[in-house]
This record gives C-alpha cells, sequence and structure tokens, in this order.
C-alpha cells in the first residue's frame, strides 16, 4: 500500500501568519479570543472570537477579486509549497483538495446587507463572485500552478480534515503522487449568528472539558499540509514531518446538529483510521480533540475516546481553547497542531480549563503545554450532520 | 508514475432522477431522451420581470410532493428533498437494502442558497429574534447530504464536492475511484441543485446566463447563436457498486465505469488518463456526452479539450444542457444517459442545434437520435480554466 507522507506545512491563524506563529501561539499556551470586531455583534449572547489579528490581514497579497477567505488559504497553501520545496514542474501534477464552508460569505454578506437596508447595487458584482466555497481553489490552484486533481469538500465542521482524507485517496489510489490539502474560513454574519441562535457560543472564551464549560468560540484561519507518497518524497529527498498512517470518514445519520449520544459514528470513525495506520489503541499517545467546549461535544467525544482507548493513559487536548473552532479550517489546523506535536514533542495545552468534567476520564493538559514523546496521534474533527472525520500521524 | 491502484470493476446498478424533463429510475432514460422533449420554458415559480432573462428547466409543480413523505416535506428544505427523492429513487432502481455501510457524495454548485437568504433575511428583517435555529445548519452545503444520509440511514462517509459546471461529474468520478480502489463496495453519487430567486436574479444581471446582454434567449450549445447557458433544477443520483457486490447480490447492472479522472488549471486534460484507466484507446469511444451549455468560451474550452485527444473528427458529441438545463445534477444526469446509450447504441441529439460554429461542425449531434457504437463512450465536464473531468462508459460484458 502507497504510505502518504507530511512533507510541507502552511497556516494562518488567530496567532498570525505563518507556522512559526501558530506553533509559537500553541506552546506559549496564549488564547487568541478577543471582543469581535469584524462583524456587528449587537444584541447577541456571546461577542468574543478568535480572528486572524488585522495587522497580519494587511501583510497577506491582496486582489479586488480575492475574499478574506481566499487571501487565508492562499497564504497557507503558498508557505505549504514552499516549505515542501517543490519545483513548478512537481507542482504541475500536485492535487489540490480545499475543505471549505463560508467561501466568500463575508464579502457577499456586505453586498446583501447593503441591499437590504436599501444602499447597494443590485448584482453584488464581486462580491459574489466569489461566494463558492469552490472559489478558494480557483485562486490557489491557480496561483500556485497545481494542475492534478481539484477537489472542494464542504463537510461542515470537519471540512478540513476530509480535504485530508480525500487528498490521502488520491495520492494512495494513484492519481496523483501529491497533494496540497487543507482547509480555510472565515468568520461570516451567517455562522456566527447561527451558532449564536443554536445557543452553542459561551459568553467567555471557550473551555473545553471544563465542568463549566457553556459552549464554543468561532475563529478563522487556514492550514495546508503538503501530502506526498513516500516514494515520491524520498525520490526527492524531502524532508518528511510525520506520515498520515490512516484516516477514516464516517455518518452519524442521527441529527443535523446533535452528535449520537453514543458516538457510535465517532468510535467508528477513530477505529477506522486506526486500523488503516495497523495502529493499537496503545500505540496512540496523543489525541488532538474535535473539543468545541459545548457540553455534548465534550462529552460525547470523551466517551468515543474512552471506548477506544480505555480511560486515563491518552493525552487529549482541544486547540480550540487557544484558537477557537476555526470551522472548514478546524481540520488542517489541528492537523498541522498534531504534526508539528510529534514533531516537537510537546503537546499543546487545553488552556481556560480550571476544572475537569468528571465525565472526561483524561490528562486534558490544563492550561500548561506538556513535555513529552508522542508517536502516534490521531486528530478528531467532527460536523453537523454528524460527519466525523479522524486521521491518525506518526512519527 | 506507477499504474492506478484497481481493486475492483465499478458498475452502476441504479438510477434516481428528479429532474424538469422526467422523474424515476433507469427505466426513464430511453424514452425521454427517444422522444426529444425539453423541460426549458419559460420561470413560473417567481417573477422574472425586470430581468433580462426568463427561461429555465424547472421541475414541475408538485414533482416532490410524490416522492417525499408529508412529514420531510415539512421538515427539509427544498434541495435537500429534491436529493432524498433522487436518492431513494436510485436505491429502489438498485433494489438495495441495506445502506449501513454505503458511502454518499453529493455535487452542488450552489448548495442551499434559498435558506441562506432566509436564515439572512430573517436577522435583518427581525434582528436577533428573527433567527431561526432550525435554518442555520441549512446554510452549510453539507445538508442535503446530511439530510439525506438519515433519511436513508447511511453510515459510511457523505461527502459533499462543491464546483462550479461540473460538481456532478466530480462527485460520480470520486464515488466510481471509491470502488476501484476498495475503499466502499456501494456508494450513492450524483449531484443536485435548484433555482432560487436570488440566484437567478444574480446570474442574469451578471450576464452568466442566456441571452447575456444581447441576442435570442436559449440554450444552444456549439452554435453560432449561442446566448449563454440556462439554468436547470433537479437532482440525479447512481448506485454505484463493486462487480463483485452487485454480483453476490444478484443485482443488475446498468453498465460500467470503466474510467475516471479529473484533472484542473488551464491546460487541464482528464480524458488521457481516463482512457488509460479504462485500458481503451481514443478509436474505442463512440460517442460523447460534454458538458457544453451554449457559453461559447466554456464550449470551446470543452471543444478543445476533446479535440486534442480525438482530433479534428471525434465521435459524436451532445450535451444534454437544452434538455434540463445547467445544475449539478446533470453530470450525474449524463452518466446514466450514458449507460443506455452504451447498450441502445442511441445518442440523443442537441435539439436546438441549427448554426453550428465552424469549429464544432464535425462532432456536434444535431437534432434527432442518432445512432453510434454499441460499446464506451465519454462523459466529459470542462469548466474552463478550472475543472476538466472524464468518465468512461461501457456497457457490461465489454470489458470481459
Amino acid at each position: 500500500m502507497t504510505r502518504v507522507v507530511v512533507t510541507g506545512l502552511g497556516a494562518v491563524s488567530p496567532f498570525g501568519a505563518g507556522v512559526k506563529a501558530f506553533w509559537e501561539g500553541l506552546a506559549s499556551a496564549r488564547c487568541a479570543i478577543e471582543p469581535l470586531t469584524l462583524i456587528e455583534t449587537e444584541g447577541f449572547r456571546a461577542r468574543i472570537a478568535a480572528a486572524v489579528p488585522a495587522a497580519a490581514v494587511d501583510r497577506l497579497a491582496a486582489s479586488r477579486r480575492r475574499s478574506r477567505a481566499d487571501r487565508f488559504g492562499l497564504a497557507a497553501a503558498a508557505e505549504a509549497v514552499e516549505d515542501a520545496g517543490l519545483s513548478r514542474a512537481e507542482l504541475a501534477g500536485t492535487a489540490l483538495v480545499v475543505g471549505a464552508v463560508g467561501g466568500g460569505m463575508l464579502e457577499a454578506e456586505a453586498w446583501y446587507w447593503a441591499r437590504a437596508r436599501g444602499h447597494g447595487g443590485p448584482d453584488g458584482g464581486a462580491g459574489l463572485a466569489t461566494v463558492l466555497p469552490c472559489a478558494h481553489a480557483d485562486v490557489i490552484g491557480r496561483r500556485l500552478g497545481l494542475g492534478g486533481p481539484r477537489e472542494t469538500v464542504v463537510m461542515a465542521c470537519s471540512s478540513g480534515a476530509a480535504a485530508l482524507a480525500m487528498a490521502a485517496d488520491l495520492i494512495e489510489s494513484g492519481a496523483a503522487p501529491r497533494a496540497v490539502a487543507g482547509g480555510v474560513d472565515t468568520i461570516t454574519r451567517v455562522c456566527y449568528m447561527g451558532f449564536n441562535a443554536l445557543r452553542l457560543l459561551d459568553p467567555e472564551p471557550c473551555r473545553p472539558f471544563d465542568r463549566d464549560r457553556r459552549g464554543m468560540t468561532i475563529g478563522e484561519g487556514a492550514a495546508f499540509l503538503v501530502l506526498e507518497s513516500y516514494a515520491d518524497a524520498r525520490a526527492r529527498g524531502a524532508r518528511i514531518y510525520a506520515e498520515l498512517a490512516g484516516h477514516a470518514m464516517t455518518t452519524d445519520a442521527y441529527h443535523v446538529t446533535a452528535p449520537d449520544p453514543e458516538g457510535s459514528g465517532m468510535i467508528a470513525a477513530i477505529r477506522g483510521a486506526l486500523d488503516r495506520a495497523r495502529l493499537t489503541p496503545a500505540a496512540v499517545d496523543y489525541a488532538n480533540a474535535h473539543g468545541t467546549g459545548t457540553p455534548q461535544n465534550d462529552r460525547i467525544e470523551a466517551r468515543a475516546l474512552a471506548r477506544v482507548f480505555g480511560e486515563g493513559r491518552l493525552l487529549v487536548s482541544s486547540n480550540k481553547s487557544q484558537i477557537g473552532h476555526t470551522m472548514a479550517a478546524a481540520g488542517g489546523l489541528e492537523a498541522a497542531a498534531t504534526v508539528l506535536t510529534l514533531t516537537q514533542g510537546v503537546v499543546p495545552a487545553t488552556v481556560n480549563l480550571t476544572s475537569v468534567d468528571p465525565e472526561v476520564p483524561f490528562d486534558c493538559v490544563p492550561r500548561v503545554p506538556r513535555a513529552a514523546p508522542v508517536h502516534a496521534a490521531i486528530s478528531n474533527s467532527f460536523g453537523f450532520g454528524g460527519q466525523n472525520v479522524t486521521l491518525a500521524f506518526t512519527r | 508514475m506507477k499504474a492506478r491502484v484497481v481493486a475492483s470493476r465499478v458498475v452502476v446498478t441504479g438510477v434516481g432522477i428528479v429532474s424538469g424533463v422526467c422523474t424515476g429510475g433507469a427505466a426513464a432514460i430511453g424514452p425521454v431522451l427517444e422522444s426529444g422533449r425539453s423541460a426549458v420554458g419559460r420561470v413560473t415559480a417567481f417573477p422574472t420581470d425586470g430581468l433580462p432573462s426568463h427561461l429555465a428547466a424547472e421541475l414541475p409543480p408538485g414533482a416532490l410532493a410524490a416522492l417525499v413523505e408529508p412529514a420531510e416535506a415539512r421538515r427539509l428544505s427544498r434541495v435537500s428533498q429534491m436529493t432524498l427523492a433522487a436518492c431513494r429513487l436510485a436505491v429502489d432502481d438498485a433494489n438495495l437494502g441495506d445502506l449501513s455501510d454505503a458511502h454518499l457524495i453529493v455535487g452542488t454548485e450552489f448548495g442551499d442558497l434559498r435558506s441562506t437568504e432566509e436564515f439572512a433575511a430573517g436577522y435583518l428583517r427581525r434582528g436577533a429574534g428573527g433567527l431561526s435555529p432550525l435554518a442555520f445548519p441549512n446554510t452549510v452545503m453539507n445538508t442535503m447530504a446530511a439530510a439525506s444520509a438519515i433519511a436513508l440511514g447511511l453510515h459510511g462517509s457523505s461527502v459533499t464536492v462543491n464546483a462550479r459546471r461540473v460538481a456532478g461529474e466530480l462527485a460520480v468520478g470520486r464515488g466510481a475511484a471509491l470502488i476501484a480502489g476498495g475503499r466502499a463496495t456501494a456508494v450513492l453519487a450524483g449531484g443536485v441543485d435548484e433555482l432560487s430567486p436570488l440566484m437567478f436574479a444574480v446570474l442574469a444581471r451578471l450576464a452568466a446566463i442566456s441571452p447575456r446582454g444581447g441576442g435570442e434567449e436559449g440554450c444552444r450549445p456549439f452554435d453560432r447563436d449561442a446566448s449563454g447557458p440556462v439554468r436547470g433544477e433537479g437532482a440525479t443520483f447512481l448506485v454505484l457498486e463493486s462487480l463483485e457486490a452487485a454480483a453476490a447480490r444478484g443485482a443488475r447492472a446498468l453498465g460500467e465505469i470503466r474510467g475516471a479522472a479529473w484533472r484542473s488549471g488551464a491546460r487541464a486534460a482528464a480524458i488521457p488518463p481516463a482512457l488509460e484507466a479504462a485500458g481503451l484507446a481514443p478509436g474505442d469511444i463512440g460517442w460523447i456526452y460534454g458538458s457544453a451549455a451554449g457559453d461559447p468560451a466554456q464550449d470551446a474550452a470543452a471543444l478543445r479539450s476533446i479535440r486534442r485527444v480525438f482530433g479534428d473528427a471525434g465521435p459524436a458529441t451532445t450535451s444534454l444542457a437544452p434538455v434540463a438545463g445547467e445544475h449539478a445534477g446533470l453530470g450525474a444526469f449524463g452518466v446514466a444517459a450514458a449507460t443506455w446509450t452504451a447498450r441502445a447504441g442511441r445518442l440523443p441529439g442537441i435539439a436546438s442545434l441549427r448554426r453550428p460554429r465552424p469549429a464544432a461542425r464535425e462532432v456536434a449531434a444535431g437534432p434527432g437520435v442518432h445512432r453510434v457504437p454499441v460499446g464506451p463512450g465519454l462523459v466529459h465536464g470542462v469548466c474552463r480554466g478550472g475543472d476538466d473531468v472524464a468518465l468512461i462508459v461501457a456497457p457490461m460484458g465489454d470489458a470481459a
């Protein structure tokens, strides 16, 4: 079977642009959640978010025809490609799989809001030209000269992880020797209002796995990984960060917004990824959890992890405590964090965690990152519609 | 590059079509394509006054009510109802019982735009109190897949792919690849889009649809009088299975997807790798269902891609866009139609073709139904500068 390895990383996160800023933010236990100023928040229960800092956004390449999300995606994908040291010829055969949800919705909303309030053109112009999620792939593919298979996958909050799983499929099947894959999303009015309407947002910075957690905090960003067949990576002398040893995607088919209380879809995804990676549960040291901070998700995810790994031994933490839930970008950013955890030997903390929920029978690495050798780790991503993805990485 | 991994042959065992021109399973295809009917007509579901465009291929009123339960009709958005209805038709057509291990791949261009607009409008009318928490999940394009997986009890992966023009072809291609690679034994794959007043108005004003600021409104692929595409709506899904799984349950196979490939960028060429995967040469391809929809630049890009492989006098090429309008379901409709053509040796021509462009004269299939070789053909989706998708469809037995 074709082995798939990670040879490049790129990120734009609430800690700023670049993988270096992302990892330094994670490793220093900072929390990037702040009052939200990108959109109107008047009258809503939660008025905070983890936005990409304006100073960092200003430095990203701009164009009238690119949405905020396009700019995040392009910067992260370009960093990953440069990190991997790919030539133009290699890029011409490289696949691109983008996990996305919001597309250029932020800009389209600006037009729609203005129109509804009686000022604004009738046609929407540039704002609507970039509204579809697939617009990111058009921008990234064209700018980086990627000519292999190109796909945009929309799987709600597991989109970024799904993109990585689908890219690995392309490499394993021989459809492409390598792929640029990950996720991108921005805060939009629609998602902010929707999570508020569902009362899923914590008015305070989210506290995954805490007994007193009250919901999630939204975030934004982008992360892309260069995935490559081991043989091709070796042949061109590439630096290998880690192996994407297994991946699995399942569906709860239970409820549109609530996870199956038994966690059976999550369990099937975790077991599927381990089986494919030929890893026993005992071989896994760390789970980069979906860990949104909603009462339901964290309880059910912990139960699913306990069913597969047993209680106790596994280290579990949630990057969302630091960067919020970056939605379609989350699977990409958290996969990048998981890979860096393997290479750096440091497990990011679950910040804001003061009293662990007794229903979470794990060491959730509260407040302070942990130096620990990690040989194998999983990254979980679960989306609305019960769409579950687990990725398994090994050193 | 090393050879592709092929663990299993991919067969089509069921079809579900919900479209303006017909609704049903595989048996509905032949009659409607022989009839030369088209669903393109003046839009009736919403006013188009003041817009430059007035034509679309709508679902007939009441078509959905006959296909979904009243409780589902109350709970699900219209585009989710279309998706579920087409999936059910396909599953029934395939006589497939248990879907618990099956996978679902939904291609869409615009998703549930109507629900997204309604959700935002609720806020703009009444502030935070006007927001419907139940409507919010519909603003994410995976809502059709989520709703259908729940209704069908499907626990494999459920993936939504978004693309301009080729989402349906891509979904079928990815489904075929899942089976060919041994990752799945049964996949429901297809596409869906609906007409919404906002989308129609924006496309009309941006001159993205016929008549694009001039000429006669209508869908005329490969024609010198082409004035842009005409939108359609609906859902088409296919049940794809591994040959072994289909044989083990004694399923009828409508045809085989012998090869699938997709590439991107200005020089994208998916046909050669799809042919290679199928183990076929260009001369083995007897006919083509293309994605030409009457946008001169898009149609020219599609022709260039075909001519690079087949030369100037390639196989007879048709398009279903004038039949059911441009929407993500059309790509899967084309694959369903291709299984019929592969068996019957009948290719429906382009009824609207009057004055072929010089570059298309040798290949474009004009009005009427044409005799073509029984055997493999190509389903080809192109979005200029973006994606190029090629699916090789063959009758059963041809590959034996």
